[in-house]
C-alpha cells in the first residue's frame, strides 16, 4: 500500500513482496518462501530494486534451501549477496545507472515440512513469529540513530550487517531452536513498525494475531481483501510511508504446514458473514 | 465460527501523548543574540522571522507533525523561551526582548551550551518514548564578539557533534559587527554567513524549507540545502 508522503511527491509505491513454494523432497518435504523489500525512497529505482530482490530471493530460497539452512552464515552471503547483487547488477546496467538507485531493504522467511526455516533481514521492517498463541519479534527493525538511517543490500557492508537465523531439524540452529514451535510469520515493512510492535517494549499489537487467525479461518481471497482494508482504512493514516504486510500460518490437520492458498469462494451469504468479520476495527494497531 | 475482532481486550492501548503523534521528529534549537546591541529594529526584525518560522513550519502537514523548535536567548546568561514541544501546542512564539532579565552582554557560549544540553534531554526523551527523530539543528544567530570565552570549549563540542553526524549547525552573523572567526569556531561543514541587512524573514523561510525538506527524507537520504545567497553572505 503507497504511503501518503509518496502520494504526494511521485506515486510511487517502494515497497515488494513475493512468495514462492518448491518441492524439495527429503526431510524438508514443500518449502514456501516469502520476501518484502522497502525500495530506498531517495534513489530513482528503489522499486526496481524492491522487485528484483524479492523475486530473485524467494527463488532463491526455495531452490537452496537445504543449502540455506545447513551451511554457515559465511557460506550462505558468500553465495547469496553475488546471486542478489548481480542480478540487480545486470538490471542496473540496462537502466545506465548505479547499482545505489536499486537500493532495499529485505525480510524473509522460507519454511519446509516439519518446522524447519530460514530467515533473511537486512534494514528496517520486520518479522513476527507465532509459536502456539503467542506472537513475538523475531527480527526488529535495524535503523541508525536517526529516522532517515537504515542498512540497504546496495551498501559495502550489507552481508556484514545481513541477518540469518535457521531453525529445526537436519540444519544449523545458531540460536533460534524455539522457532521449531513457530506455527505462523507475518512480514512487515518499515511503514507498519509503529502500529505493529509497541514503541518502547517492543510488545506485538493483539490485532496482529487476530490478522494471522484469519487465514486458518477464511479463504485467502477474502482475508487478502480483509488486509487490504486494514491497510488502507487504518495503517496507512498512521505513517507516511509505504506499509507491506505478509500472513503466512500453518494450518493444522494439513499434511503440508503450509498448504496451496484456498481460493474457492464461499457461498454469498458466507462470504457476506465473514466480510463483516473481517472489517478492521476502529482501533487497530497500538495507538488511535 | 466467529472471531472477535472488535473486543476491547484484543486492542490494548498505551497511552502517551508522544503516542498519540508517531511522526519522526525534527529537533531544532534557535539560539539567539539578545545583548543590547540588537535593541531597535534589529530584535524587531529577528521576532517577525520567528514568527514567520513558525506560520512555514506549520503551513507544512509533514512539518507540522515533525518539527519541534526551542528557542534559547542569550546575552549575559542564557534562557530556554521555548521549550521542546509539538508545533500544536505553541500558539505563537515568545516575543524576544532585550534589556531583559539576561542581561546585555553577549555570552554566546552560555547559549551555545545551553542549546546543545537542550537537544540531548530532548534526544533521550525521545529515546524512552520510541519516537523516532532526524539529525537536530542547532541555528546560532548573533551581531556581535562574545564577551567571554565560554565559547572556546562548546564550540568544539559543536564541532565534534557535527563530524559525527549528530548535529547540523547553522551559524549567522548578524550586521556588520559581529564575529565571523568566532563563529566558524562551531562548524568546520557550514562557514558562518552573514545576514544580508536584517533579512530574517528570508532566513527563516529558507530555514523552514530546509526543516520540510528533512522532515520528508527518505532512508538513505542525504538531505541537501537550497542555497543561502538570497538572505546571507560568506
Amino acid at each position: 500500500m503507497i504511503g501518503r508522503s509518496h502520494e504526494r511527491n511521485d506515486g510511487r509505491c517502494e515497497d515488494r513482496w513475493s512468495r514462492r513454494r518448491r518441492s524439495c523432497g527429503g526431510m524438508y518435504g514443500e518449502v514456501v518462501a516469502a520476501c518484502v523489500c522497502d525500495g530506498a525512497g531517495s534513489v530513482p529505482f528503489g522499486d526496481v530494486g524492491a522487485s528484483v530482490v524479492s523475486s530473485t530471493l524467494t527463488k532463491w530460497l526455495v531452490r537452496n534451501f537445504l543449502f540455506a539452512h545447513s551451511a554457515s552464515t559465511d557460506d550462505i552471503k558468500a553465495r547469496l549477496m553475488p546471486e542478489l547483487l548481480s542480478k540487480l547488477g545486470r538490471v542496473a546496467s540496462g537502466k545506465k545507472s548505479a547499482l545505489r538507485n536499486f537500493a532495499t531493504t529485505i525480510v524473509a522467511v522460507a519454511v519446509g515440512e516439519g518446522g524447519s526455516g530460514v530467515a533473511i533481514h537486512l534494514g528496517d521492517g520486520g518479522i513476527l513469529g507465532r509459536f502456539g498463541s503467542d506472537l513475538r519479534p523475531i527480527c526488529t527493525p535495524m535503523k541508525g540513530e536517526f529516522a532517515n538511517e537504515t542498512y540497504f543490500v546496495s551498501d559495502r557492508d550489507a552481508a556484514d550487517r545481513m541477518r540469518i537465523l535457521r531453525w529445526g531439524k537436519g540444519g544449523v540452529s545458531n540460536g533460534a531452536s524455539e522457532f521449531e514451535t513457530a506455527n505462523g510469520f507475518l512480514l512487515f515493512s518499515d511503514g507498519l513498525e509503529t502500529s505493529l510492535l509497541h514503541r518502547t517494549t517492543q510488545e506485538v499489537a493483539p490485532a496482529a494475531a487476530t490478522m494471522l487467525t484469519w487465514l486458518n479461518k477464511f479463504p485467502e481471497v477474502e482475508v487478502e481483501a480483509a488486509i487490504g482494508r486494514c491497510l488502507n482504512d487504518v495503517f496507512r493514516l498512521r505513517t507516511m510511508d509505504d506499509c507491506t504486510l505478509v500472513l503466512m500460518s500453518h494450518i493444522s490437520g494439513s499434511t503440508n504446514p503450509y498448504p496451496e492458498p484456498r481460493s474457492t469462494l464461499l457461498p454469498q451469504a458466507t462470504a457476506d458473514e465473514a466480510r463483516m468479520e473481517l472489517e478492521p476495527p476502529a482501533d487497530l494497531g497500538w495507538f488511535q | 465460527m466467529t472471531t472477535t475482532l472488535t473486543t476491547p481486550d484484543l486492542m490494548r492501548i498505551y497511552p502517551g501523548d508522544l503516542l498519540e503523534n508517531p511522526a519522526n521528529r525534527v529537533p531544532i534549537t534557535l539560539c539567539l543574540d539578545v545583548s543590547g546591541s540588537m535593541s531597535g529594529e534589529p530584535i524587531a526584525e529577528l521576532n517577525k522571522g520567528v514568527q514567520l518560522f513558525f506560520d512555514a513550519l506549520r503551513s507544512d502537514p509533514v512539518a507540522n507533525a515533525s518539527a519541534e523548535v526551542a528557542i534559547i536567548a542569550f546575552a549575559d546568561r542564557a534562557e530556554v523561551m521555548l521549550d521542546f514541544q509539538s508545533l500544536d501546542r505553541v500558539t505563537s512564539p515568545p516575543v524576544l526582548q532585550t534589556g531583559s532579565h539576561v542581561g546585555c552582554l553577549t555570552n554566546l557560549g552560555a547559549g551555545a551550551q545551553l542549546a546543545m544540553t537542550s537537544l540531548e534531554s530532548r534526544k533521550q526523551q525521545y529515546k524512552i518514548a520510541g519516537v523516532d527523530y532526524f539529525q537536530p539543528f542547532m541555528i546560532l544567530m548573533t551581531d556581535g564578539q562574545p564577551t567571554t570565552e565560554e565559547h572556546l570549549t562548546v564550540a568544539a563540542q559543536a564541532c565534534e557533534l557535527e563530524e559525527r553526524r549528530k548535529l547540523t549547525v547553522i551559524p549567522i552573523g548578524i550586521g556588520g559587527a559581529a564575529d565571523m572567526k568566532v563563529l566558524a569556531m562551531f562548524s568546520r561543514k557550514r562557514p558562518p554567513l552573514r545576514l544580508k541587512g536584517l533579512q530574517f524573514q528570508e532566513f527563516f523561510l529558507w530555514l523552514s524549507k530546509s526543516v520540510v525538506r528533512v522532515s520528508q527524507s527518505q532512508p538513505g537520504e542525504q538531505v541537501r540545502l537550497d542555497p543561502t545567497s538570497g538572505w546571507g553572505s560568506i
